[in-house]
């Protein structure tokens, strides 16, 4: 008697035991061993599943070929397979099939978790773990690096620490961290595209441990030409200010909603705009929870600040138009007019009397400010 | 009434698109209402209803496109306690319905920068001597006297428990959360001598009637809300009002969304399922589903020709979905702008004013609040209507004292708990009503607030069963129970004695008026109610004693 060989159905959307021997006939030819539980699984993955796929000929394509981009970032695939996670990390709910229920079920209840101080600390853990995990990717920041080989980093990094990088499979995103370059808003893909000097690429990096996630991203400067770029200098200063504006005005008994007023002031004052289809969020034990924190002024989010909660403030400002785009890969968020778009993002906790930023940077921390050019 | 300060600033708050909300300026006004003194809605010129359907456009694939908004919030907008600042603090007291409908009032009321000012602002509870305007139940006692005897008085519309209780909740609310937020002035009774508590009470239970006698029942989810504009319409009481409030109401309770949301499918934040079985069971029914209608292709390996296919496939997928770049029309609009007209092309996520029939020139424009009596209508709005349809006149004092007599022991102990019941059912079946609205108030003994005389002077069928039930012998009375399928056939047969014993009450009724004198300043309010219920009193003693 022959035993079934136990193993995963790779359908991102699936990921359940399987002993199935139905394999993806390219990546066989590729050396990889992809199994599908069935047909219909195959088939409903199959459009994310073949951008796995090499193309002949080709180092790198784009597989959107009719997509009108709005500006000169394109996706580069084929991506890189899925990289796995050991057994003995623990997962969130949503590493197997992509579907977060828990956050589902707890969307928009009007409760903002409190935390009391043993989960305090073991926020406190991983926030400063996805802290070391960010600067030991950016550290890596230069051009000529593609953005899959710092996810590839920040994968190692991440797992290396037993911790589980919180996007992975999050509503089947197939990466362990969010490479936005230049126009790209947020929620870029980690592909074959190389930095290019004067570029600029925000890193958004969220680890899972000990039952919390940590949320934190920075945008950097690639190369000299950027860092001499007055306009984009500005656009990268504006924002990282306005994250650190919002969150002085952090403390018990702020509205949620006053955020946004601080973080639209200083861009107008700095002749940017404001992102408004992406939100801060809390963020706990869920990845995504209330409060949604929006950034631009006269919102009317719903909550007021008391100890113990945690929610990130990451406000997203464009160059020029705050109207956004969404790729065909239904992640990348892009400017509607090609023009670069800056991030920056802290998980917070409020204090008694005031904020603590979980996920500050430290004195060997890649990246900071940089003067103006007058 | 509550009245209506700041139009202006009202009207400005309207015209900030981010507050998402639509009133249509060129065909309201807000004027002196024609009853009352307060504030109302007129139109500024005739304007006409073309269709006939009624439904609106909440729910339906058609909107009536000839007929005109006159006013559309976005749920976004309203003031509920889900949409204030205070809404996690409020979920953490365990609040809701009108408290946190109140609080939100408040708290939204303190914070000069709330998105809500303009619309909070034109909220006046005061009178023009600069005196707050409180329910019935907070009245001086020779103002309330003179209610002595009245439905309202037997309903408790003078009693201020309610109220007090509400108070005790909101401070006991105001002193929890004070670490966090301040006390609203309304609510800082910290170190205050006992007669400024008392001015701080009275202006509170003004605040609640002013809250209560402007919200509107959202849905599932906001429950109780103010809503901006809505409130302006003043209450028709003659079943004939010109405009309907419309809203989606059956939402899912979690989240708001009127369909496909999460928690459908996986449940709410605290069920206890398994998440993990719960999301794999759903999946497994789809796969399964989709099996069956794969079946003939079920697949041992994968070749190169099915993924040929699958390619194909996706092509006419990617081909059939439309072109979702934006639309550049209104690339002129500002991103608020833009924002509005989008929460405002989807009605399901809106509550509506729609006019219900055409109306002329400078006249008002009237909503129904629902079909309410006067003493309702008095505790909740401070107004009554004249000769009120919904009026009744309760038997039910007379009634207590009279069951006091043993003679009747055994018919009314079988009433209380069977007969009553038992009667309301046969007699909404032989209707064709609604059972359930029917048997609403069956529970103990709430069957003797039932016994009433209706506004046309005519006992209410229940109350003439039970007259005609005491004036059953016991050997009759007997008879009745054993056949009591009968019941409704039973008690409806004309029986002088059960007249006799109506008209008994009725008498004993009149007499329960005390001889007051309404003080002026209330005189518009509790006369016509007054006046009524004795009409009503009379006509039934001129019928009964025919």
């Amino acid at each position: 008697m022959v035993e079934a060989t136990l193993t995963f159905c790779c359908g991102p959307d699936c990921g359940k035991e399987t002993t199935s021997t139905l394999k993806c006939p390219t990546c066989l030819k590729e050396g990889l061993n992809m199994v599908f539980c069935d047909q219909s699984c195959f088939r409903r993955n199959w459009a994310q599943h073949k951008n796995i796929h090499k193309k002949p000929d080709a180092d790198s394509y784009d597989p959107f070929p009719k997509f009108s981009y709005a500006g000169n970032v394109k996706p580069a695939y084929p991506l890189t397979p899925r990289r796995e996670v050991p057994a003995h990390i623990p997962r969130p709910d949503y590493a197997q099939n992509g579907k977060p229920v828990t956050e589902i079920k707890n969307d928009r209840t009007g409760k903002i978790k409190v935390l009391d101080e043993k989960e305090i600390k073991a926020l406190r853990v991983v926030c400063a773990l996805a802290r070391e995990v960010i600067d030991i990717a950016a550290a890596a920041v230069k051009p000529g690096v593609t953005t899959d080989e710092i996810d590839e980093i920040v994968h190692n990094e991440t797992i290396k620490r037993n911790a589980y990088p919180s996007p992975l499979n999050y509503w089947n995103y197939p990466k362990s961290v969010c490479t936005s370059v230049n126009e790209v808003i947020c929620h870029g893909i980690p592909d074959k595209r190389p930095l290019q000097d004067g570029d600029i690429v925000n890193l958004d990096v969220t680890l899972y441990k000990n039952g919390f996630h940590a949320d934190l991203n920075e945008t950097y400067y690639v190369g000299e030409k950027a860092t001499a770029n007055k306009d984009l200098v500005n656009l990268v200063e504006t924002t990282r200010e306005s994250l650190e504006l919002a969150i002085s005005s952090v403390k018990p008994g702020l509205a949620i909603r006053q955020l946004g007023e601080i973080i639209e002031a200083h861009a107008k004052k700095n002749n940017v705009s404001v992102v408004r289809s992406y939100c801060g969020h809390g963020i706990n034990t869920l990845f995504h929870c209330q409060p949604d924190i929006p950034h631009y002024a006269k919102n009317k989010a719903v909550g007021v600040c008391k100890p113990g909660i945690v929610f990130t403030i990451e406000p997203m400002l464009n160059m020029g138009t705050y109207r956004d785009n969404l790729w065909p890969d239904n992640w990348t968020s892009t400017t509607a007019d090609g023009l670069p778009s800056a991030q920056f993002e802290h998980t917070l906790l409020v204090t008694e009397d005031g904020v603590e930023v979980l996920t500050s940077r430290n004195k060997k921390s890649p990246g900071g400010p940089v003067k103006r050019i007058a | 009434m509550a009245t209506t300060a700041n139009v202006e600033g009202l009207l400005d708050w309207f015209r900030d698109p981010s507050n998402k909300s639509f009133w249509n300026e060129d065909l309201l006004d807000i004027r002196t209402a024609s009853v009352g003194g307060g504030a109302g809605v007129f139109a500024r010129e005739d304007i006409d209803v073309h269709s006939h359907d009624h439904c609106g456009g909440h729910g339906d694939d058609h909107e009536h496109e000839d007929t005109p908004i006159l006013l559309r919030v976005s749920k976004e907008a309203i003031l509920s306690g889900r949409n204030s600042k205070i809404c996690n603090l409020l979920y953490e007291g365990g609040l809701d319905g009108m408290q946190a409908v109140v609080l939100a009032y408040l708290y939204e009321k303190a914070d000069p920068t709330s998105p809500w000012k303009g619309y909070v602002d034109s909220i006046n509870i005061y009178d023009d001597n600069g005196k707050p305007i409180v329910p019935p139940c907070m009245w001086d006692e020779e103002a309330k006297k003179c209610l002595k005897g009245t439905e309202a008085e037997v309903l408790g519309v003078t009693d201020p428990e309610e109220i007090e209780r509400y108070f005790t909740i909101a401070l006991a609310f105001a002193r929890e959360v004070e670490s966090v937020i301040p006390r609203p002035k309304e609510l800082d009774i910290v170190g205050k001598p006992q007669e400024e508590v008392e001015k701080m009470f009275e202006v509170y239970a003004a605040i609640v009637l002013a809250v209560s006698s402007r919200a509107f029942t959202i849905d599932d989810f906001h429950g109780l809300a103010l809503v901006p504009g809505a409130d302006l319409f003043n209450h028709n009481a003659y079943d004939d009002e010109d405009v309907h409030f419309e809203t989606i109401a059956d939402v899912c309770p979690f989240c708001g969304k009127d369909s496909g949301c999460g928690h459908s499918e996986f449940g709410g934040p605290d069920s206890e399922e398994d998440d993990s079985m719960t999301g794999s069971d759903s999946e497994d029914e789809e796969e399964s589903g989709e099996e069956e209608e794969n079946d003939d292709e079920q697949l041992l390996e994968i070749t190169e020709e099915v993924i040929e296919r699958f390619e194909s496939d996706l092509l006419e997928q990617n081909g059939s979905e439309s072109d979702e770049s934006s639309d550049e029309s209104d690339a002129e609009l500002s991103p608020v702008e833009r924002e509005r007209n989008s929460a405002f092309s989807d009605p399901d996520s809106c509550c509506d004013i729609t006019l219900v029939k055409s109306i002329k020139k400078d006249q008002e424009i009237f909503n129904t609040y629902g079909d309410l009596s006067n003493p309702f209508l008095l505790s909740s709005y401070l107004f009554v209507a004249k000769n009120n349809p919904n009026d009744t006149v309760g038997l039910g004092r007379q009634i207590i004292r009279f069951s006091k007599n043993s003679k009747f022991a055994k018919h009314i102990s079988w009433w209380e708990k069977t007969g009553y019941v038992l009667f309301k059912s046969q007699f909404a079946r032989a209707r064709g009503l609604d059972e359930d609205e029917e048997q609403q108030d069956s529970v103990s003994d709430g069957w003797k607030l039932d016994m009433k005389i209706a506004a046309d002077g005519n006992p209410t069928p229940a109350t003439y069963a039970f007259a005609r039930l005491l004036s059953l012998s016991h050997i009759h009375l007997k008879r009745v129970i054993l056949q009591k399928h009968k019941l409704h056939s039973s008690l409806t047969i004309r029986d002088p004695r059960a007249n006799r014993l109506l008209l008994h009450w009725c008498q004993q009724r009149v007499s329960q008026y005390g001889e007051v004198k309404v003080p002026p300043g209330y005189k518009h309010m509790v006369s016509p109610l007054i006046n009524h219920e004795k009409q009503i009193l009379a006509k039934a003693i001129e019928r009964l004693s025919r």
